[in-house]
């Protein structure tokens, strides 16, 4: 039988008979294992990195064709890579599977195109994406289900939102700060630590926004203190987003998600806007993708960044500018 | 199996009873074997639900006009009917509900939750569905009770004796199925019952699988809940029963507040309908009743023996030849089952062989069947599950087992 479906041309069926980089590694610096909810697959992913890239890669586990080939053909791809650029092809790759984008730079995973027609074994796929992140991302159990459960060091307490006051000024600065620059930034991966140098933000600038009119400083706060802020603006029908900022070790926990879910709550029901808009520093490949997972477009509408003004920073190269991101309400 | 010679199902005859099944799917016919996800309906059950909104939509037991009076008697309907098909000694011990699900979950909250505390058990089988697992978890850590698990042997059967030895005074409820949705075992619920009132132990059997398959007789069970669930009886989905004792219903709190479950409102306080109207709050699933009222009928209008009889040839003939291929290993192969029948093979994943066999045309399931436990009984984390119904015929057996013989070579 020749065709056996969408599913499993002639490229799935000889990576899962026989799969590259399979087994483990002798020393690794990173490991997770991730399950699949679905029909309880289990892989187990063993890194090996060399400053910050991945050196070698190794896959375990009982798991399907889907999972298996899956997990090959990624092996190869991202062996070099560094984790941003997991995130990107992560994020590519989700969106190709959902028929939502192409497959440039997938390479040999451009073959699990059959998905786009079976969302029912899309998780199989995603498995050794998630199981890879999580490795990355110094967690050791990964799922399908979302990245918010089941993060090993970085658990979540409960948390609530409130708007900000001039009483926690301090706290936002320091938060924003910890979250885009210096050495404790890199544990999360919004830092722009390699990019710019000097703050971000100061009190004067929160300050500004507190007294601005149709003007939010939105907090998620646990028992344990402030966790995440964000700063919205109503701009006429459209609102403005930004100060985005989660603390670094909580990064990749699903609280940024639901900060950015609270914020456009507050534009559509509470201003009745009809457009979030923020700019992002358009060489952040992997921190647009997340946008672009979460509703946003790209507008390749670009503004200079301030070079000069110390109160967004000192760059570290000149070719910084920020894009203008844009999701309906 | 003597009393079932001469008792012979026209099954080509029965199949067009059944639209869907003259479909293709990927190009091939359709080889529905997934009758105990949801079973296909039959085109009286169809038309019924179709005539509902065509000829008699209103709502029940609230409309005084010629409309609400139909809709009415429609739905009151398949309560009779439901009440004849089970043996329930009286329609008022038939509380409708959305299926199995909701029927549990109404014993959970308005009969368990009151009563059960810390210390207090409540007994269950190691082949539960989640249905019949999680609600009990509910109510015992509101209440402080434990959930006991009476194991099952190799063979997938109930050990009858240590689900009898876990019945201690401790015990409040027992919670078993009729018939398990992954390994067709037909539980021995009369027997078991014995044993519960012996002791004062009220009895919950689980009936989704069983109504499709067995002659349910509610007042030889002898069992004090018995809960099942329209769509895998040929009916509608959203539809389904709980039938308990009367003096048991008549003790239980109402679960959901609304419309149609009282008698008189004030706001110093309400008193509630008699059962089982104090149960069912709200506008019901009223076309959903309809179609099920006329599954029902339809089944009273199939020779039963012959349907057990046809049943019994599938599951043998699936049985035997699933045996025989090399690296297929079953799950469940208890003295009395209904043709239900999962499987594994070696070298293969559950999932690849269900996609790869859907390709061909061939509908079954493949996972954990929300039966968790179960899975970890036997050590694996899914199975491969044919189910079949009455309209499942010999032919589709060979075209299924000749496919998984073809899809096997693909993965080897
Ligand atoms: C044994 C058993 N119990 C309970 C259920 C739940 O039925 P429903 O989803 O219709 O409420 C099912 C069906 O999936 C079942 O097979």
């Amino acid at each position: 039988m020749d065709d056996a479906g969408p599913l499993y041309p002639q490229l799935v069926l000889e990576h899962r008979r026989n799969p590259r980089n399979r087994g483990r590694l002798d020393a690794c610096t990173h490991a997770a294992d991730g399950v699949n909810p679905l029909c309880g697959d289990r892989l187990r992913i063993e890194l090996r990195c060399v400053d910050g890239r991945i050196a070698e890669l190794r896959h375990s586990g009982e798991a399907c064709a889907v999972t298996v080939a899956t997990a090959s053909m990624l092996g190869e791809l991202v062996e070099g890579l560094d984790a941003a650029a997991v995130e990107v092809l992560g994020g590519r790759f989700a969106a190709y599977i959902e028929g939502r984008g192409d497959a440039a730079g997938l390479e040999a995973l451009a073959a699990m195109a059959g998905l786009q027609q079976h969302p029912a074994r899309r998780k199989c796929a995603l498995l050794p994406w998630a199981t890879l992140r999580a490795a990355l991302a110094g967690s050791t159990a990964a799922t399908t289900e979302t990245e918010i459960r089941m993060h090993a060091r970085t658990a979540i307490a409960p948390f609530a939102f409130r708007a900000a006051t001039d009483a926690d000024v301090e706290a936002v600065v320091d938060l924003v700060q910890s979250a885009y620059r210096g050495e404790g930034s890199k544990q999360g991966w919004t830092t722009e630590a390699d990019m710019l140098d000097g703050r971000r933000t100061d009190a004067a600038g929160v300050a500004a926004l507190l007294a601005a009119p149709h003007s939010k400083v939105l907090l998620a706060e646990s028992a344990d203190g402030l966790l995440a802020c964000a700063h919205v603006e109503r701009q006429g029908d459209a609102a403005y987003f930004g100060m985005f900022s989660v603390r670094p070790r909580l990064q990749g926990g699903g609280i940024g998600r639901a900060v950015l879910a609270e914020a456009e709550r507050i534009a559509r029901e509470e201003w009745a806007c009809r457009e979030m808009q923020m700019t992002v520093i358009s060489i952040r490949d992997e921190l647009i993708a997340w946008y672009e997972r979460r509703g946003y477009r790209r507008t390749g509408q670009y503004k200079p960044f301030p070079y000069g003004d110390e109160r967004f920073g000192i760059p570290k190269r000149d070719d910084l500018r920020f894009e203008l991101l844009v999701k309906a309400l | 199996m003597n009393n079932l010679q001469g008792h012979v199902l026209d099954v080509a005859r029965v199949r067009e009873d059944f639209p869907l099944l003259a479909r293709t799917v990927h190009g091939k016919p359709l080889v529905y074997f997934d009758s105990a996800n949801t079973a296909q309906k039959p085109r009286v059950v169809i038309d019924a639900v179709d005539r509902y909104y065509r000829e008699f939509n209103a709502n029940v037991a609230r409309a005084v006009h010629q409309l609400g009076e139909e809709a009415t008697a429609a739905y009151e309907g398949a309560r009779d009917k439901l009440a004849r098909f089970l043996g329930a000694p009286s329609r008022d011990e038939i509380v409708l509900t959305s299926g199995t699900t909701q029927a549990i979950n109404l014993v959970a909250y308005s009969w368990a939750l009151p009563r059960l505390r810390p210390g207090d058990e409540i007994l269950v089988t190691t082949m539960e569905h989640h249905a019949n697992i999680v609600p009990w978890q509910l109510v015992c850590e509101r209440t402080g009770a434990r959930l006991r698990v009476a194991p099952i042997s190799e063979r997938g059967e109930l050990v009858v004796e240590r689900f009898v030895e876990a019945l201690t005074p401790a015990v409040k409820l027992a919670a078993v199925a009729h018939v398990s949705n992954v390994l067709g075992t037909i539980n021995p619920v009369a027997e078991l019952a014995r044993a519960t009132r012996r002791r004062g132990i009220p009895l919950l059997v689980d009936g989704s699988q069983a109504a499709p398959h067995l002659a349910v007789d509610l007042r030889t069970l002898g069992c004090d809940f018995y809960a099942m669930t329209g769509h895998k009886l040929f009916g509608p989905t959203g539809t389904g029963a709980l039938w308990a004792r009367r003096e048991i219903l008549h003790d239980m709190p109402p679960f959901f507040g609304g419309g149609e479950m009282i008698r008189e409102v004030r706001f110093e306080g309400t008193t509630f309908a008699d059962p089982p109207h104090r149960f069912e709050a709200g506008t019901p699933n009223i076309s959903g009743f309809v179609g099920l009222g006329a599954a029902i009928d339809y089944l009273g209008g199939l020779d039963h023996a012959a349907l057990v009889a046809h049943e019994r040839a599938l599951l043998d003939h699936l049985t035997d030849t699933l045996r025989a291929v090399p690296g297929v290993r079953l799950f469940g192969e208890a003295a009395h089952k209904v043709p239900v029948v999962s499987f594994l093979v070696d070298g293969a994943h559950a999932h690849d062989l269900a996609t790869l066999l859907d390709h061909e045309g061939i509908a079954l399931r493949s996972g954990h069947h929300c039966a968790h436990p179960l899975m970890q009984f036997f050590g694996v984390p899914a199975t491969l599950r044919a189910s079949l119904a009455f309209y499942n015929t010999h032919e589709e057996i060979e075209r299924f087992v000749a496919a998984l013989a073809r899809v096997r070579t693909l993965l080897a």
